[in-house]
C-alpha cells in the first residue's frame, strides 16, 4: 500500500495525508522505517501553523528512553520557538542528519526528506491512520475559523 | 483579543486571501502574515519589488490656520519651516519624554497628514484632540476610507512609473505627489520601512479593486516582477534596516533620545517632552539601543536579557535571522558603557548564553 494517499481539503487548506502512516493528535506522522523503528514528523498542517524554521535542536541524548509527551527538542521559527513533544514512548535514536544543512526541508518535503527523528519503541492506541486524522484536522481547522472570522 | 472579536479587514483584504496569504490577527487587523514566505519575500523585496498592505495604519488629516504651531508643539521635529511636498519623520511624546507614538507628517497645499501606528490611533487622536482645544486645528480619521500600500524594492520606481504615468523618478526621499487617478486622488509618499528605496501610496478605498490589478495582475495571472509580501518580511526588513518599531523599541517608557533616535527631535525648540529631553542629555543617557550580531542561528527575542559576565545591562527589542546576511542580528537597550563596537555580551536564550557582539547599526544598507 505505499505511496498511497488520501486527498484532504476543509477552507482554504488542503493536503495530502499518505496511508503508510500514523498520525498523532499533536499533528506528527509516525511510519515504520524498520521493524519496530519509527520516524517522525511534521505533517503537512504542523508546518503550516509553525511557518518557516530558521532553526531546530535536540534535548535529548541519542540511545536515551523517551515517553509519548517527552519534550525532546525545540524548533525555532521567525515569530516563536515551539517544544518538539515525542509522540510515542521508546529509545529516542537520532535526528535528520539532512536537517542541519537544510532546515527547509521540514517545510517544503515534510512527509519525506523533512522527518525529523527516529524513536525505536511503540505507537499509542491514540494514534490513528489516514482517515483519522482527517478527522483530526476537521476538528482542528474548525477550531481556528471559529477563532478568526 | 477574545476568541468572538471580529478582525477589521483592509480593503485589499480579499486580494490578500486570493493570492494565498496567511492571514494573522495584527492589533484587531485581519493581515497576511506570509505568502510565499518570510525569506523569500524578503529577498524579493531586496532584489525586485514587493507590495506591502500597510492600510492598518491611521491616516489622520488636520486642517486650520494653526496647524503648523500645533503640530511643532506636539512633535519632536522642527516643524516650522516645513515644505508643501515635503514629509517628516518624528516622535509624539508625553511631557515626560515618554514616546507615544512615531508619525509620518506631510505638508500638503491646504492641509497636513499624520500617518501613526495603526495599534496607536485611538491614543494619537486622543492626544491630538486633547491638545488642539482653543486652537483653529480641525481632525479628520481617514484611515477606514482609504487604503495604503507600500511598494518598495530597487525595481520599484521603474515599476511605479510605467503603471501611474508619472514621472516619480525626480521625486526625492521623503518628498509626496498626489494625482488624479481614475477620477480619485492618489497620494505617492517616496519613503518606506525596508531600506529599500520605494514608495507608500494613500488611495481611496473605493479603487483598490481598479487599481491591484495593475499592481499585483490576479492569483492565475500574477505579475511577473511585483510581488505581495506580509508583516513577516516587512519586521525582517526592518531590522536589517535597523528602523524602530513601537511596541519593540519605542514605547511610553523609553525617550527618543535612548531609543537612538536624536536625529528627529530639536531640542532648540519648545514641543511637549522638550524639557524632560534637555534635562534628560544633560543628565547622560544611561541605555540606548544598540546592534548585536549571535553566534548560531537562534533568535533573540524581545525582552530577553542581555549581560556581560555576570552583570545583566539590558534587554533585546527586536531580534531575527537576518535573510540578507545570514546571521542572527538583534537590537538591544543596554548600558552605554557596552556600546562600544567588537564588545562580547552574552544573551540569555531559553536558559542558555549565546554569545553576540555589539556591531554598527543599520545591518544592511542598500548598495548605491
Amino acid at each position: 500500500m505505499e505511496n498511497k494517499s488520501i486527498q484532504y481539503k476543509r477552507s482554504r487548506f488542503s493536503t495530502r495525508l499518505p496511508s503508510d502512516r500514523l498520525y498523532s493528535a499533536s499533528h506528527f506522522w509516525l511510519k515504520e522505517a524498520q521493524p519496530g523503528e519509527w520516524r517522525v514528523g511534521f505533517t503537512k498542517f504542523a508546518t503550516r501553523i509553525l511557518g518557516e524554521p530558521v532553526e531546530l535542536d535536540f534535548e535529548v541524548e541519542a540511545q536515551s528512553q523517551v515517553r509519548a509527551g517527552t519534550i525532546v527538542g525545540w524548533i525555532e521559527g521567525f515569530k516563536a520557538v515551539t517544544d518538539l513533544y515525542c509522540p510515542l514512548d521508546g529509545c529516542f535514536s537520532g535526528a535528520n542528519p539532512e536537517l542541519d544543512e537544510e532546515i527547509c526541508l521540514i517545510q517544503n518535503d515534510p512527509y519525506g526528506r523533512g522527518w525529523l527523528y527516529v524513536v525505536d519503541g511503540t505507537p499509542p492506541a491514540e494514534c490513528v491512520d489516514a482517515d483519522g486524522y482527517a478527522k483530526v484536522l476537521d476538528g482542528a481547522i474548525d477550531d481556528m475559523m471559529g477563532k478568526s472570522t | 483579543m477574545t476568541d468572538t472579536t471580529i478582525l477589521q479587514k483592509t480593503p485589499l483584504h480579499d486580494a490578500h486571501v486570493d493570492f494565498g496569504g496567511r492571514m494573522v490577527d495584527f492589533s484587531g487587523w485581519s493581515l497576511p502574515i506570509s505568502f510565499a514566505g518570510i525569506t523569500e519575500e524578503h529577498r524579493h523585496t531586496r532584489n525586485a519589488c514587493s507590495v506591502f498592505d500597510v492600510s492598518h495604519m491611521g491616516r489622520l488629516v488636520l486642517t486650520g490656520e494653526d496647524c503648523e504651531s500645533f503640530l511643532n508643539r506636539i512633535c519632536t521635529r522642527n516643524l516650522m519651516e516645513a515644505e508643501v511636498g515635503r514629509s517628516y519623520y518624528s516622535h509624539i511624546c508625553r511631557e515626560d519624554g515618554g514616546i507615544l507614538d512615531d508619525v509620518i507628517v506631510s505638508r500638503f497645499e491646504d492641509r497636513w497628514g499624520v500617518v501613526c501606528n495603526g495599534a496607536n490611533r485611538q491614543k494619537i487622536v486622543g492626544w491630538l484632540d486633547q491638545h488642539r482645544e482653543g486652537t483653529d486645528v480641525l481632525l479628520r480619521d481617514e484611515t477606514t476610507s482609504t487604503a495604503m500600500v507600500a511598494v518598495q524594492g530597487p525595481k520599484t520606481m521603474e515599476l511605479a512609473a510605467e503603471i501611474t504615468g508619472q514621472d516619480l523618478a525626480s521625486m526625492k526621499r521623503y518628498r509626496h505627489v498626489s494625482y488624479e487617478f481614475m477620477g480619485m486622488k492618489v497620494t505617492v509618499y517616496r519613503c518606506g520601512y525596508t531600506g529599500e528605496d520605494g514608495v507608500e501610496v494613500v488611495i481611496p478605498a473605493g479603487i483598490v479593486k481598479l487599481l491591484l490589478p495593475r499592481l499585483l495582475g490576479n492569483p492565475k495571472k500574477p505579475h511577473p516582477i511585483i510581488k505581495p509580501a506580509g508583516l513577516g518580511a516587512r519586521d525582517t526588513l526592518r531590522i536589517e534596516a535597523a528602523m524602530p518599531l513601537y511596541g519593540h523599541e519605542l514605547s511610553e517608557d523609553v525617550d527618543p533620545l535612548s531609543a537612538g533616535q536624536a536625529w528627529c527631535v530639536d531640542l532648540n525648540k519648545e514641543f511637549l517632552g522638550a524639557d524632560a529631553m534637555r534635562k534628560k542629555k544633560a543628565e547622560g543617557l544611561l541605555k540606548q539601543m544598540t546592534g548585536l550580531e549571535l553566534d548560531g542561528r537562534r533568535i533573540a527575542r524581545q525582552h530577553q536579557r542581555v549581560f556581560v559576565g555576570a552583570n545583566d545591562v539590558g534587554e533585546i527589542t527586536s531580534g531575527t535571522l537576518s535573510p540578507t546576511i545570514g546571521k542572527s542580528i538583534a537590537m538591544a537597550f543596554v548600558d552605554v558603557s557596552c556600546r562600544e563596537e567588537g564588545t562580547f555580551v552574552e544573551v540569555e536564550i531559553s536558559g542558555k548564553r549565546v554569545g553576540a557582539r555589539v556591531v554598527k547599526m543599520p545591518f544592511y544598507t542598500k548598495p548605491k
